[in-house]
């Protein structure tokens, strides 16, 4: 295993790709640094917090694509052959895999903290008020997002030792992409509400401090939007389809990092699971993810 | 070279790749036909329109998809020449690496001339057959379509120019990154652009809206239990506005780049100093550029 560990990172450092994944980390992290400070400048509530553990995100695209390009070499140019005739078995050839990708995810993670840390602290800042992430929040999120990246890891070198042919980096982008677009229209399915509010006009109230609140008018009475009479929502999925969706949206790595991301910016995520149980699903997600390659792969023809 | 275009469009018809874009492009073509009925029907009934030219501002649309499909397309169709060791053969039966260059550059650029058709074809008939609320305006389709000639030069030299000097097979992944740039740096660079010189303070005070009799929405302004209006708030020089310098390198790159060229043809983005003449000509150039730069260092480059 070490011998296949050293194997791998001796061709890591000369791996253009592995830099060409740090500098796309580095770039979605300067997104990140740039749009607070142009919110800041407008006078505008932002924090870099915001973006710190929005990583997982991007590292759900860069690192898939990653393990697809550098794994695939050894398909390609028939590596992998060697490495069995020296007597390493292909679960040794699995796992030296899962700890080489694991650990470019967590260069990768440093490579975009230390421009959202780094430089984004700074160019723009961390102010602390009720509505932005606390330093609190990004320390209770660091662990679970390594668990996280561990997933994704997990399902990069699935991906990768699974599908021999050259155009598995394409797959991976898609799959990645496909993945992060399914994990924001599952939150919106997730965030329609249960009930909604009958009214027969939208007014402009004034609350006890004399600010202007929204209120809704109904038969000539003005309620609050907790007060007004509702009624059950006629788009609102239904209980099986809600819990399968709630659950996709738990054990998939895309789901989770989108959880997490989305977390640091306030409620806007529709199931925010606790940070205990994401951590949870995310371990069950690499043991599945795991197991269900080194069961393929120890049966796959290599040709 | 007759008989290189000839082994490459066989190639082409018979490539998966060349018609899961054609279906992508066909497909974005569909859509873009819905949204112009929804439009129609929007503009019949609330606005009351007559007859609206419906044609014109859809022509230049199918710039962005082209962008990415030529990304996708090029790697996967080109790459295999070195993938399957066929270069050699080619090379072999005495045909010159510019010929090898140039016959690829023409199959791509036959490839995104094919799509565009698709694309004006669908479009154009279906406003043709089914909205006979159209005003037609020869002209101005004219010159869109001729605008979008440069266009496609450009951006099948510059994805030729990225697959054939990239031998490895994750080149698509690197296409793939250099549309993503070509498709985000046009939308820093406008939004930077339109960054104005003086920016309002608001002090502690808080924005409201309130929508008039006419349903029309007003803004309004709220500090320490006073309403104000914009003019008592303060003003200061904006730091992100660009200064003349730095306004003309983003103007020039926006003018100059496939990707502010394609949100200018698909009227996404209106850049001051930028016309259709100019595009053409930064068009023309682009790809004579990539294509020259392209030869130069293909014939240079370890084949192996």
């Amino acid at each position: 295993m070490r011998n296949l560990l050293s194997a791998h990172f001796a061709r890591l450092w000369r791996s253009g790709w592995f830099w060409v994944g740090a500098l796309v980390m580095i770039w979605f992290s300067w997104i990140g640094v740039d749009s607070t400070r142009n919110m800041l400048n407008y006078g505008e509530p932002a924090s870099v917090l915001d973006f710190t553990l929005f990583y997982v995100q991007p590292l759900s695209i860069a690192l898939p694509v990653f393990a697809a390009v550098f794994l695939n070499g050894d398909y390609y140019y028939g590596t992998i052959r060697n490495k069995l005739a020296t007597g390493r078995s292909r679960t040794a050839i699995y796992l030296a895999d899962l700890v080489l990708i694991f650990l470019v995810g967590l260069i990768y993670s440093l490579a975009f903290l230390s421009i959202n840390l780094g430089l984004g602290l700074s160019l723009a800042g961390a102010p602390q008020t009720d509505f932005l992430p606390s330093w609190n929040d990004i320390l209770q999120g660091l662990p679970v997002s390594l668990a996280v990246a561990l997933g994704i890891a997990a399902l990069s070198v699935l991906l990768a030792r699974l599908v021999t042919h050259r155009t598995v980096p394409l797959t991976a982008l898609f799959l990645g992409m496909l993945l992060t677009f399914a994990a924001q229209w599952i939150d919106q399915i997730l965030l329609i509400p249960t009930e909604l509010p009958v009214y027969d006009e939208a007014i402009l109230m004034v609350d006890d401090s004399g600010e202007p609140v929204k209120g809704y008018r109904k038969d000539g009475v003005d309620y609050t939007p907790e007060d007004c009479p509702k009624e059950p929502n006629p788009n609102c999925v239904g209980e099986p389809i809600h819990a399968l969706l709630t659950f996709a949206q738990n054990f998939s790595p895309m789901g989770q990092a989108y959880q997490l991301s989305r977390n640091s910016v306030g409620t806007l995520s529709a199931s925010p699971a606790p940070p205990g149980v994401l951590a949870a699903f995310a371990l069950g997600f690499t043991a599945v993810a795991t197991g269900t390659g080194l069961l393929v792969f120890r049966r796959k023809d290599l040709k | 070279m007759r008989n290189l275009l000839s082994a490459n469009f066989s190639r082409l018809w018979r490539s998966a790749w060349f018609w899961l874009c054609g279906l992508g492009m066909l497909g974005y073509t569909l859509w873009e036909v819905s949204q112009l009925y929804a439009f129609r029907a929007h503009a019949l009934t609330v606005w009351e329109v007559e007859r609206a030219d419906f044609a014109t501002p859809r022509v230049g649309d199918c710039s962005l998809l082209l962008l990415i499909a030529m990304a996708v397309l090029c790697p996967l169709f080109l790459n295999s020449d070195f993938h399957d060791g066929t270069i050699r053969n080619k090379l072999v039966v005495g045909r010159t690496r510019a010929q090898v260059y140039l016959a690829n550059y023409l199959t791509m650029l036959a490839a995104a001339l094919l799509y565009t058709l698709l694309y004006e074809a669908v479009l154009l008939l279906a406003i043709g057959f089914t909205v006979p609320e159209n005003l037609w305006n020869a002209q101005a389709v004219t010159i869109k379509l001729v605008g979008l000639m440069p266009f496609i030069l450009s951006v099948a030299a510059l994805f030729t120019l990225l697959v054939q000097l990239v031998r490895s097979r994750g080149v698509t992944v690197l296409s793939i990154l250099l549309m993503v740039l070509l498709l985000w740096l046009p939308r820093q660079q406008f939004d930077r652009l339109c960054e104005p010189e003086e920016k309002t303070l608001l002090g502690g005070a808080e924005v409201f809206v309130e929508v008039d009799e006419t349903g029309e929405p007003h803004q309004f302004y709220w500090r320490d239990g006073q309403r104000i209006s914009e003019e008592d708030l303060e003003t200061v020089p904006n730091p992100r506005y660009l200064a003349p310098p730095q306004r003309r390198l983003y103007t020039f790159l926006l003018n100059f780049l496939p990707g502010g060229q394609a949100f200018q043809l698909s009227d996404s983005i209106d850049v001051e100093g930028g016309s259709g003449p100019l595009m053409a000509a930064y068009g023309l150039l682009l790809s004579m550029l990539a294509t020259g730069a392209g030869l130069l260092a293909f014939r240079r480059m370890d084949l192996k």
